[in-house]
């Protein structure tokens, strides 16, 4: 709460005073360098970030490879990047309002502007709903398959974001739309591993336990199902480690 | 299993670490609040080239809105006998009577919709008035919009309407009060309305109309040439005097720069039209407003998915055999195409814009105009060589 008391004040601040020097006429130029920069790659900005947003979120709910430090630094990367790219999404979509490529009302509800801008809509209305929550899950406790169901939501806006990026603005080089390509495809190959690795685990001690109701012997080991922590030592350490 | 306790031994450090990580995104929030307070800051004011955009209307003037608030036009000023309001009807008229038959050959067909006329400048008594006029063209139609200037004086009670072109316009300037026309832009202006300057004119001194040493994408469009490119800025192709057409809404209309050597440059289908008032004097470069598929004087901007772009041309006089941005242009062959040395390139490929020689001013003295033989009211409509669109040219910016 201090940070972001102190962050707002210093936010105010910077605001005064570049609104004060803006306001003089020989800022025009470079305003106007910075409001074309920033029609011309919020959105670009936004994509890229997202695309990397749910990269680093992935990495950091892995098990198999990646160590605690490693985890928590990339839920930290995730975050950070998570916070810009929503930042360039709000300039984006302010910008292209302004512009008068959209209305007012399209800024929330997904109808009356063309196809892959609608499909803009409805893909950054879903960013605000899982934001939403991931700020309300800091604060309140919701219930967990509920967050999981909503963040999961993700790997649906997401590509749909993409085909937004693709298609509703100026035409994208081949390097470009192949770069999306193979970012969705190594997403999806990662999703099918953690699935794997989501169900495989589960099997085994289901077998653990069939084998302790036939006959009463010594418990077994734990199950570990990767070279990793286990869960309960990863939130010992995260809430050690942030109080 | 050593390693991870390793790891646990010092959480603190971690967790501050990734607290940083975490900050830094509120950082680049914080920037972007900072350019967007600034560019909305600068879009309420209205001053800044890209100025108020639609979205945020200028307050109303008892002017009519059809008419540009200016800085020679003081809201404050007492009411006086002649109205804005029935200039406004007048030069409609003139412009349907002199302008009317060349815009129903141009288009095809009989114009649809009224003039659209804006006001550029009054004196304070209003007795003076200078703006532009267009006709609009028919929806669907591809002939570029019919434009003129005009300058209007109160004499026996009435406005006397001249149109760019015509001996009275030519009189009015001449005798017009520097508020309405400005002196620097009394010759230019009378050359302007006076046939083609092109054919005296060699060298344009023009550049293509976007920053030098990028390339941008060209495209035959029907009636004209469209050019779009990354950085989406249409500049000025050489230094001269603006004027809009068809809008008075701040960001739109057609822009038409009038060179000090006589040729004119027309900038149609731009979005975030610059805000400067009519008349202004502009440098080679200046922002104008960026490519878009805006059509305040009508027609079509090449099909229902045309892609952003600027419709540059001459007015008066067509592009073949003009040499713009060390580009010549040709209209000769089926296509057209454009030559810098060896070089040739058709319409969908990219253009560099080279820049362009210092231009040379209009030389002095020009003919009587009552001497001429009565020139041709307002410009002639193509004012664009006709190269005919391509099929399934994509413009890649």
């Amino acid at each position: 709460v201090k940070i972001s008391r102190r962050f707002w004040i210093t936010t105010l601040f910077l605001l005064g005073v570049v609104l004060v020097l803006a306001s003089s006429r020989q800022a025009d130029p470079a305003v106007d360098d910075v409001r074309s920069f920033l029609e011309f790659y919020s959105g670009v900005f936004a994509l890229v970030g997202f695309t990397a947003v749910v990269a680093a979120g992935l990495a950091a709910a892995d098990r198999l490879v990646t160590s605690i430090t490693l985890r928590i630094l990339l839920q930290a990367v995730h975050r950070a990047l998570a916070v810009a790219a929503t930042g360039f999404l709000a300039t984006h979509i302010a910008l292209k309002v302004m512009e008068s490529h959209a209305k007012p009302s399209q800024v929330v509800l997904p109808v009356g502007g063309r196809f892959w801008v609608d499909i803009g809509v409805i893909a950054s209305d879903l960013l605000i709903l899982v934001l939403v929550t991931g700020i309300i899950r800091m604060r309140f406790t919701i219930k967990p398959r509920m967050w999981r169901i909503l963040h999961a939501s993700a790997y649906l806006w997401w590509p749909l974001s993409i085909l937004h990026g693709l298609n509703a603005g100026r035409h994208p080089k081949p390097y470009v739309t192949l770069s999306y390509g193979a970012c969705v495809a190594v997403v999806v190959l990662a999703l099918v591993v953690r699935l794997l690795l989501a169900i495989r685990p589960r099997g085994r001690v289901l077998r653990a336990r069939t084998v302790r109701r036939g006959a009463p012997t010594p418990a077994p080991p734990p199950v570990r199902d990767a070279p990793g922590p286990s869960d309960d030592e990863f939130w010992t350490f995260v809430r050690g480690g942030t109080k | 299993m050593s390693r991870n306790r390793q790891e646990l031994l010092r959480p603190a450090r971690i967790s501050a670490l990734a607290r940083r990580i975490s900050a830094s995104g509120a950082a680049v929030v914080l920037v972007l609040v900072l350019a967007m307070g600034v560019i909305v800051e600068r879009s309420i004011i209205g001053g800044g080239s890209h100025g108020a955009t639609s979205a945020l209307p200028r307050p109303r003037s008892p002017i009519p809105t059809i008419f540009t608030a200016s800085p020679t036009v003081k809201p404050s000023l007492p009411p006086v006998s002649l109205p804005l309001s029935t200039l406004e009807a007048d030069v409609k008229t003139v412009t349907t009577s002199q302008l009317g038959d060349a815009a129903q050959r141009a288009y095809g067909k009989a114009p649809t919709a009224q003039p659209m006329v804006t006001l550029a400048h009054t004196d304070h008594a209003h007795s003076w008035a200078m703006g532009t006029t267009a006709i609009p063209v028919p929806a669907g139609d591809t002939a570029p919009p019919e434009v003129s200037l005009f300058v209007a004086h109160v004499t026996n009670g009435h406005w006397k309407v001249a149109l760019a072109g015509t001996d009275a316009f030519t009189d009015l300037l001449a005798a017009a009060p520097t508020t309405v026309v400005p002196a620097a832009q009394e010759r230019v202006l009378t050359q302007f309305g006076n046939a083609s300057p092109a054919a005296s004119v060699t060298s344009t001194g023009l550049m293509l109309p976007w920053k030098i040493g990028q390339s941008w994408t060209m495209k035959s469009a029907p009636g004209g040439l469209d050019f779009s490119g990354k950085s989406a800025q249409v500049l000025a192709a050489g230094p001269g005097w603006l004027y809009r057409f068809c809008s008075s809404r701040p960001g739109h209309g057609l822009v038409l720069l009038i060179h000090p050597n006589g040729l004119a440059t027309t900038y149609y289908q731009m979005s975030a039209v610059t805000n400067l008032p009519d008349g202004s004097q502009v440098k080679v470069g200046a922002y104008l407003g960026k490519i878009g598929t805006d059509l305040p004087c009508g027609g079509t901007a090449g099909g229902p998915k045309a892609k952003p772009a600027v419709r540059f041309g001459l007015a008066g006089s067509a592009l073949d055999g003009m040499t713009i941005g060390g580009w010549t242009f040709h209209a000769e062959t089926l296509s057209g195409y454009a030559e810098h040395g060896v070089k040739k390139i058709m319409p969908g490929g990219l253009l560099d814009n080279y820049g362009s020689p210092p231009m040379q001013v209009l030389p002095l003295p020009l003919p009587i105009p009552s001497a001429l033989p009565t020139p041709s009211p307002g410009l002639p409509g193509s004012a664009f060589p006709s190269l005919p669109a391509l099929p399934g040219e994509e413009a890649t910016p």
